[in-house]
């Protein structure tokens, strides 16, 4: 890595651009109506669906991101690793199989008719443009460090490529475009990522280098002994850990471009099993990051090398082009561009159709399709725009803004999904309730932390010591059940109509009242969220002094 | 069983093992509660798995494999559900 231009990588990278593009052009052909350009004609098998999930879930924060904050603070990133792993069987289990039988386009589509409220819905599409934004413009400032950093090129220069290739490839081809995009992205991130940490650990002295996840075992007592701290897990109260669990469970199911993913599958069957192929191919792709991590550490600790700490979120190309040379690094660098490219197609995808279906449709219900298709083709191509321009002004730190983004939404939109799909007795006065604090409750502190500069101690004393500010979870999830549960029980239930979608989502052909309609589920989910924020409040004096 | 409840039941039992095996599991359990609760952790990893400190082996595996084949399990069941019903 130069300061010159990256030849080799420049050349890999242009080919992932390029097949993007091409893939983008060959799905218009496949798409027609409305259905097959927002959800793919709802007819995706789960084999491609988990590949598709795989690179939406992979964004550049596995490339750039996690291996940095291994390196800072090693057992606290592979926690939010692994319950971010551990998230999409939660994600299976609670909602997606029951999404995808609701036959909605999107979560604001989900929200606005299992909440029988426009006001809802149109409210959900203010939320998701929050949320998506700041996961948006996290991932094309990567675009932008890769061609600085890796290719030689201003980082002006790689946001605006990157925004516009997705941007071409999304208005075109549609979801099927991304769907496809997806897919062979995923493909390239594999081989991208597995293949380089092979040969680094290779060349470390690993002996398990052939399968990196647990292929470091060796390395562990001379990395003790180098760095003792290394599997230190105590710099945190408890609460960090709930905290990152809550916010990496609801959070999934919060994101509207993860559940979009699952309108765009056959039934709720593909729904399941795309999930669990997915989630054991992020395991392997996130186990061997945390290898990464181990190996740069080793690295520096035994071979005497000296990196500058603002260049740890580099360590994967670092190592790949020291221990596996410039073409190994080329390939590398193609897996990041893919990795971005396609976190990015997700988000621009549930932006312009929330905003051309879920605000315009609602406001303008007496448009055709035809009209509609034309309108969101444009309003495609103007959100993708708009994000790149806005992307030309990004936030600091990648990582940290899309966890950001986990909270807000598994406040906001993971609470009302999972009581709309498990509780019959919820009433759009209780999700709007359950929505509101939820967002307030997230959306504030990140303002005041992230965008005014505040410490994160300045709003709650108990968000003290690394990463504090993620406690902020274990207030704003439990404050969102307790507001939806509360308010739900005080206000009319809601119609007959509604109640039947809970049947119906879970695949009943008849209706029973009682199912989905007990009393143990709400008082369960009120005594937890009670106990989670009184926990958060505990062991102040002992955990201030660790903290610090 | 009624199917409504088999669903019920299976799903709460699945739910819990991934919170369980999703970090839980490792943080509250492995550690032991002497390392949260006592006034200064002085912790050393005493047993090891494939050459890993306990608690991060079980981090890493059982919140991978551990919860994809819950998952795969979950999901095979409820197909089976699914059958019966139609």
């Amino acid at each position: 890595m130069s300061e010159t231009v990256f030849v080799p990588g420049i050349i890999a990278s242009v080919v992932v651009l390029a097949v993007s593009i091409l893939i983008g052009f060959w799905a218009r052909k496949l798409t027609s109506n409305l259905a097959d350009y927002y959800v793919a004609g709802r007819s995706i098998g789960a084999v491609n669906n988990g590949f598709a999930m795989l690179s939406l879930s992979l964004s550049l924060t596995t490339f750039l991101g996690l291996t940095a904050l291994i390196i800072y603070g090693f057992y606290l990133a592979v926690a939010i690793y692994a319950s971010f792993t551990a998230a999409f069987i939660a994600m299976l289990v609670l909602a997606a199989p029951y999404l995808r039988r609701h036959r909605s386009f999107t979560t604001m589509n989900f929200i606005g008719d299992r909440f029988y409220s426009r006001n809802l819905r149109l409210l959900s599409v203010a939320i998701m443009l929050v949320v998506s934004v700041l996961y948006l413009v996290a991932n094309i400032k990567g675009v932008g460090i890769i061609f600085e950093m890796l290719l030689g090129l201003p980082e002006f220069w790689g946001i605006l490529i990157g925004g516009l290739v997705v941007t071409i490839y999304v208005t075109v081809g549609g979801m099927y475009g991304v769907t496809y995009n997806q897919t062979f992205q995923s493909f390239v991130m594999l081989f991208a990522i597995m293949l380089p940490v092979m040969i680094i650990l290779k060349a470390l002295g690993a002996d398990g280098w052939w399968f990196p996840p647990l292929g470091y075992g060796e390395m562990v007592p001379a990395m003790v002994q180098l760095t003792p701290h290394y599997f230190f897990p105590f710099i945190v109260h408890p609460v960090w850990y709930i905290s990152i669990f809550m916010g990496s469970f609801f959070g999934i199911i919060g994101l509207p471009h993860f559940v979009m993913r699952f309108f765009t599958v056959r039934d709720a069957k593909e729904a399941r099993w795309s999930t669990v192929i997915c989630t054991f191919l992020v395991g392997i792709i996130n186990a061997s990051v945390y290898a990464v991590g181990f190996a740069g550490v080793y690295y520096m600790a035994t071979q005497g090398v000296q990196v500058d700490p603002k260049h740890y979120d580099r360590f994967v190309f670092i190592l790949t082009e020291a221990l596996a040379g410039s073409t190994w690094l080329a390939i590398a660098v193609a897996g990041a561009v893919a990795a971005a490219l396609s976190t990015i197609a997700g988000l621009l995808m549930i932006m312009g159709a929330g905003l051309v279906h879920d605000f315009y449709g609602v406001l303008r219900p007496n448009t055709s399709p035809d009209k509609m298709l034309k309108l969101a083709t444009w309003v495609m191509f103007g959100v993708g725009i708009v994000s790149t321009l806005i992307s030309l002004r990004p936030p600091e730190f990648i990582l940290v803004t899309v966890m950001w983004a986990f909270g807000i939404a598994g406040a906001a939109f993971g609470v009302p999904i999972v009581l709309g799909i498990w509780w019959k007795r919820a009433t759009k006065e209780g999700a709007a309730a359950g929505m509101i604090v939820g967002f307030l409750t997230s959306f504030i502190p990140y303002i005041l932390i992230e965008m005014w500069g505040w410490e994160p101690t300045a709003i709650s004393r108990f968000l003290y010591g690394p990463l504090g500010w993620v406690k902020n979870m274990a207030y704003s999830i439990p404050l969102a059940f307790i507001a939806m549960v509360v308010v739900s029980w005080l206000t009319k239930a809601p119609p007959l109509e509604v109640r039947q979608q809970v049947d119906k989502m879970h695949g009943w052909a008849d209706y029973r009242e009682e199912r989905y309609n007990g009393k143990v589920l709400p008082v369960l989910v009120l005594a937890l969220s009670i106990l989670v924020i009184l926990f958060s409040f505990t062991l102040y004096d002992i955990f201030s002094k660790i903290g610090s | 069983m009624d199917g409504y409840k088999k669903e019920l039941w299976i799903t709460v039992v699945v739910f819990t093992l991934v919170v369980l095996t999703g970090g839980i599991l490792s943080v509250f359990f492995v550690l032991g509660k002497d390392a949260f609760f006592g006034p200064a952790p002085a912790f050393k990893p005493h047993t090891h798995v494939l050459g890993f400190p306990l608690h991060y082996f079980l981090l890493l595996v059982f919140s991978w494999i551990g919860v994809t084949v819950l998952g795969g399990v979950w999901s095979f069941v409820m197909d089976r559900i699914d059958k019966k019903e139609v």
